[in-house]
């Protein structure tokens, strides 16, 4: 980590001798715009590294794409120069490099190139599919806040109580219990006791809120309620520390009420190692998505992750992949900026 | 609830036959050998199809649920219900099977009548007139001569399962307009030629749609059919919406105003959860479980029936071991085919059988295949064979390291691991699992990078002669085995020109008898296919199909709400 806090100062976000009316500059202020386009740079170097090991990975792997789209017995009747026919109609018999540089210019411009099979483009499906995805990523980050925070902080502040014993508990059972099981569980529990079942479609939030919300809300259900464990247990132990800080005993014994010590001076605080919690969890999110669309039934990006893999369609393949490293690179720079930008106590190296 | 179509005991051949051909002069040609007489000549002019019931009600959207991802759209290169399943309603043929019958008998569809000359080498077609594309063009015998020329004399780059099924047709004549003949250099049985010119996936396409794509549809979701419904939009992997043609020839059909065609993986929970839920009318593929629970809901029914695939393992005959008739005979013998069908109840319905699908006039029948060695209930004899052969081909103690290449789908992972067992426990046969996904698993079994693998082919037809050649002989483009046996080749080349039902059934036998000696495959199981629908679904009678491409027109369904 390029971040790394100095000696801990009584002086934080939000808290003693640093009020409302005073100005939030620092003197960090321009070597934050550095340490933004620091971490930029890191993240596009990240991507190069992505985009050859995704590149080299899609080649090496077994299996005639050519064999896939024509099956065997069409495959076995293609002369050798239908063959290199259809090889060079799919961009595969250029020379790697050839077919590399290419890619990255399709990446550069958008284009994303055509699927294998029926020829779809792959940058419109991922138009179409990917504000599902998208949907259900961010809800799911929201409710691990609405059900992880709430939990952890109940647990911090009634420590080995009934509530703080209930919550350790659900969390370590949703930390490991598998998101597609539970997905499928849910499933077959809403058709078997209430006949129900999501729309089969994918329906923009756009045209009908309601239909699209029957479909991302079960798997950001699971995906929320998966990483609202993490939250809980960040949350409360970042909190059990915090509250045990000199600051924290100094605002109780102004007589501040206990709210106002919990909320103005010692969550905030807590709340910092939550945040880079969550960028790390959105890997989580990005990867546990696949197998939950799959489980819901979810035309999503997840989704088309997975039948591209059986059909070994590389272009699909390969782009999705690196979209999916893209946004959490992505992801995980946004969470350093703003961990930076929160605390001052950050030195920008 | 039953597990038949409420409306199938109404459905008997001779009271459909009645039906359809007291009102339209129809003759209905048997799929099996025996059953029925072949006209050498036939005059359907009068044809008109239309629902079995009384008073069908016209319009709704029918919601249906089926594989709908395939590689490509070009039907005749197909092989899959991907394409046949949502493609079918757009397209007719020059004859076809009769949905109303469950697909028993062949009926006219573009053709109106047929003749067949005295020497059997002659197949004159005579076309309908007024017949229009969905993009306004006039259907003529023309367009009929280039889609057939394009099976039979494929292109460069073009690959159809069914190119074998003509291969005896050596001319295609225009005589008119609305007059095509086909010249066959040796006659076959008529019922095989029939059979495979009413075979589903050989749809009529325009000559200029094919002229204009170069011969390649593949890339083409929509190319104009003649077909009841044509294509409005389609989201890939997710829904195909057709609506009904207003201009279909055959008038009154089709009865629905639509179909949406959702993408729903076969044999998989959420299509049966999502006919359960009620969000779809018809669901076809569904596995056991659902099956289940359909025929138990009110409102519902759903049937099995029988598909066109065999479930098999193939051995590799390139390698030492498995060069002896005798190894591969002793693998056969100490399968349990009906533990294996149990293994898989839950997952994909099954059938016990051979090497010849089990419920056509062909095979042996059930009673007395059951007494054989290998399908015994009591495998003792079977295993003390199987233990003999293997002594007597040197392998007493058992083969080691095998691999066995397992394709990717629940039921051949099921299947592999009580395979692995019996062959382990019973012949000392120690195989090496290894899974594989489907497009690999081509890749490798192309390759012959296997010692064993399991996966599962389909036929076009049901006789014989079709799957024979295309799964058992030498250069069959599906005998995965690398297998040739002489006899049977020259048995195969004989059951192909028999044209005396009798006799021919007995060479069926006689390579049959080579194949239980000399196996080129190790039958597993025969697939069947599970329908469930809402009751107000009317039109259709799916009890007795033959596999899943032959009848899927959609033209006589309706909805009674």
């Amino acid at each position: 980590m390029p971040v790394v806090p100095l000696a801990p100062v009584p002086s934080p976000l939000v808290g003693e001798g640093q009020g409302e009316g005073e100005s939030n500059a620092h003197p960090g202020a321009i070597l934050l715009y550095e340490y933004i386009l620091r971490r930029l740079g890191f993240g596009l170097m990240t991507m190069i590294g992505v985009s050859v090991i995704v590149f080299v990975l899609m080649r090496v792997l077994p299996g005639d794409p050519l064999v896939a789209i024509f099956g065997m017995e069409g495959f076995i009747k293609l002369t050798a120069e239908d063959r290199a026919h259809y090889m060079a109609e799919l961009g595969l018999s250029d020379p790697l490099f050839v077919q590399y540089v290419k890619w990255m210019g399709d990446v550069v411009t958008g284009e994303l190139g055509r699927s294998f099979f029926r020829d779809e483009s792959v940058a419109d499906m991922i138009v179409r599919r990917g504000p599902l995805s998208v949907e259900i990523g961010l809800l799911s980050v929201v409710i691990s806040w609405l059900v992880g925070l709430p939990v952890g902080i109940i647990s911090a502040l009634r420590p080995n109580s009934l509530p703080d014993t209930g919550a350790r508990i659900l969390s370590i059972l949703f930390l490991a219990i598998p998101g597609f099981w539970l997905g499928i569980l849910i499933v077959l529990a809403l058709l078997f006791q209430f006949g129900y079942k999501a729309p089969l479609t994918g329906v923009p939030l756009w045209e009908d809120p309601w239909a699209n919300l029957q479909i991302v809300i079960g798997p950001a259900l699971v995906l929320g309620v998966g990483q609202a464990a993490y939250i809980a247990r960040m949350a409360r132990s970042s909190l059990l520390e915090v509250i045990r800080e000199d600051y924290v005993r100094t605002a109780r014994a102004k007589g501040v009420i206990e709210r106002l010590v919990v909320n103005r001076h010692a969550l905030p605080n807590a709340l910092l190692p939550v945040i880079t919690l969550s960028g790390v969890l959105m890997g989580i999110v990005l990867g546990g998505s696949i197998p939950i669309e799959q489980a819901f039934g979810v035309p999503g990006l997840g989704r088309a992750m997975i039948t591209a893999v059986i059909e070994r369609d590389i272009m699909v393949m390969q782009n999705l992949v690196f979209l999916y490293s893209f946004v959490f690179v992505l992801v995980n720079v946004l969470v350093d900026v703003t961990y930076a930008w929160f605390d001052p106590r950050i030195h920008y190296q | 609830m039953s597990n038949r179509h409420p409306a199938s005991a109404q459905w008997t051949r001779r009271g459909l036959l009645g039906t359809s051909a007291a009102a339209a002069g129809v003759y209905g040609l048997s799929r099996g050998l025996g059953e029925a007489q072949t006209p050498s000549s036939f005059d359907g002019s009068a044809f008109k199809l239309q629902a079995p019931e009384p008073n069908p009600k016209r319009g709704g959207v029918l919601r249906y649920g089926v594989l709908n991802a395939p590689a490509h759209f070009d039907v005749h290169q197909s092989g899959t219900v991907s394409n046949m399943g949502t493609q079918g309603c757009m397209y007719d043929n020059l004859i076809r099977r009769n949905p109303l019958d469950s697909g028993q008998t062949i009926i006219p569809d573009l053709a109106h009548s047929w003749e067949i000359s005295p020497d059997g080498k002659t197949y004159t077609f005579f076309l309908r007139k007024g017949v229009t594309f969905h993009d306004g063009a006039d259907f003529t015998a023309e367009d009929v001569k280039a889609t057939y020329q394009r099976i039979i004399q494929p292109p460069r780059g073009f690959s159809s399962p069914r190119t074998p099924l003509f291969a005896t047709v050596s001319e295609i004549n225009v005589r008119d307009a609305h007059t095509i003949e086909f010249k066959l250099s040796e006659p076959r049985p008529q019922n095989f030629m029939l059979g495979a010119f009413a075979s589903g996936w050989n749809i009529i396409v325009r000559k200029q749609t094919l002229e204009d794509n170069n011969y390649s549809l593949r890339q083409i979701p929509n190319y104009p059919g003649t077909g009841p419904f044509r294509s409005v939009n389609r989201i890939d992997k997710e829904v195909w919406v057709m609506e009904r043609n207003p201009d279909y020839w055959n008038e009154g059909l089709p009865y629905l105003d639509g179909i949406e065609f959702y993408h729903l993986p076969p044999f998989s929970p959420e299509l049966g959860a999502a006919l359960l839920a009620g969000n779809l009318d018809y669901g076809r593929l569904l596995d056991p479980v659902s099956l289940q629970k359909v025929q138990d809901t009110p409102g519902m029914s759903g049937t099995d029936y029988y598909q066109s695939v065999i479930q098999a393992i193939w051995v590799n005959n390139e390698r030492e071991a498995f060069r002896d008739p005798r190894v591969r005979r002793a693998i056969h013998l100490v399968l349990d085919r009906a533990v294996l069908v149990d293994v898989v109840r839950d997952v994909a319905p099954m059938l016990v059988g051979g090497f010849i699908y089990p419920f056509s006039d062909f095979a042996t029948p059930p009673d007395r295949l059951a007494e054989r060695p290998g399908y015994q209930s009591d495998p003792t004899a079977a295993i003390r064979e199987a233990r003999q052969l293997m002594a007597a081909a040197g392998y007493a103690d058992g083969i080691q390291d095998v691999d066995f290449m397992i394709r990717e789908a629940a039921s051949f992972k099921l299947w592999s691991v009580a395979v692995q067992a019996m062959l382990r426990e019973i012949l000392n046969i120690q195989t090496n699992l290894r899974t594989v996904q489907v497009s690999v698993w081509f890749d490798e079994a192309l390759a012959g990078k296997f010692d064993f693998t399991i996966s599962a082919i389909v036929s076009t037809l049901i006789d014989p002669s079709d799957y024979f050649n295309a799964w058992y002989g030498k250069d069959g483009p599906q005998n995965y085995s690398k297998w040739f046996n002489p006899r049977f080749q020259d048995l195969t080349l004989q059951i192909d020109r028999e044209l005396d039902d009798a006799r021919r059934k007995d060479l069926v036998r006689q390579a049959e008898a080579v194949m239980e000696q000399d196996p080129p495959l190790i039958p597993v199981a025969w697939e069947k296919i599970n329908d469930g629908w809402y009751d107000y679904v009317k039109g259709h009678n799916p009890t007795n199909y033959f596999g899943i491409y032959d009848v899927v027109r959609f033209d006589t369904f309706w909805m009674d709400k």
